[in-house]
């Protein structure tokens, strides 16, 4: 939106994504090794174990489209949970704003491109790198869900309210001449 | 003590309602612009803390979904 409204270049823009990116995968596939350490997937006999590698065959069976859909609705539930929590004044109040949309997008089952470089690599890890499959789907998987998650925090949050709240014309702009 | 209808009325009162989505798209054009302009290493070890808390996030996801009846934690 701020981009939108040419207060930052696109190069700026480019740097804090391709930084965040970089720096959240960084983060993922770290908690990745400690979770390995630990041996989390040992916990309920193995059954833990069990379950990554059930997510993760789901999550690379996925057709490309879909997955890029599946992105889409994912984040733009994300990003209307960050506009919840602006709304909000207070640690309580923004907690409550996160629960309901973060509860819906992992029950409806979309695909968050951060939360997939945990899953995916965790999968092929214990995996032993055995399976070529799961690794070239993992790579179609989060390409898919990334371009989808680009596409629906920019264009269906942030794009449309910039139209509502921010355009030239806008409701701000507008006031003092009423 | 007749002013003390006085006094309760000039206590600070706790501002309680929400920002207005106007307020929102604006506090979102501001902080876009900080997170652009802000420090490359700053912003880089916040982001490795939000890609650790959703890789935290996925596996809790992942212990729910293996269900309690296999035993989970230390037990």
């Amino acid at each position: 939106m701020a981009w939108a409204s040419r207060l930052i270049t696109f190069p700026e823009l480019l740097r804090n994504w391709v930084i965040v990116y970089v720096g959240n995968v960084v983060g993922s596939i770290g908690t990745v090794i400690l979770v390995l350490v630990v041996r989390v997937d040992e916990l309920g006999g193995g059954a833990v174990g069990l379950t990554i590698e059930s997510i993760g065959e789901s999550k690379v069976s996925l057709d490309p489209l879909q997955a890029l859909a599946l992105g889409v609705l994912c984040n733009a539930l994300v990003c209307l949970t960050v506009w919840l929590t602006l709304g909000g004044r207070t640690v309580t109040d923004k907690i409550l704003a996160v629960i309901f949309p973060v509860t819906a997008f992992v029950v409806i089952g979309f695909e968050h491109s951060i939360a997939n470089w945990f899953f995916l690599p965790y999968a092929i890890l214990l995996d032993g790198f055995q399976s070529g499959s799961l690794i070239s789907g993992a790579a179609v998987n989060l390409v898919a869900v990334t371009v989808g998650n680009i596409v629906g925090g920019t264009l269906l949050v942030a794009g449309i309210y910039w139209v509502a709240y921010l355009r030239k014309d806008g409701p701000e702009e507008a006031q003092p001449s009423q | 003590m007749t002013s003390r209808v006085g006094e309760i009325n000039t206590l600070p009162v706790a501002v309680t309602y929400a920002y207005t989505p106007q307020e929102a798209a604006d506090k979102v054009r501001a902080l876009g612009v900080t997170k652009a302009k802000g420090n490359s290493l700053t912003i880089f070890v916040l982001s490795v803390l939000a890609g650790a808390f959703i890789g935290l996030g996925a596996m809790f996801f992942i212990v729910v979904m293996t269900g309690a009846s296999s035993g989970l934690g230390m037990s």
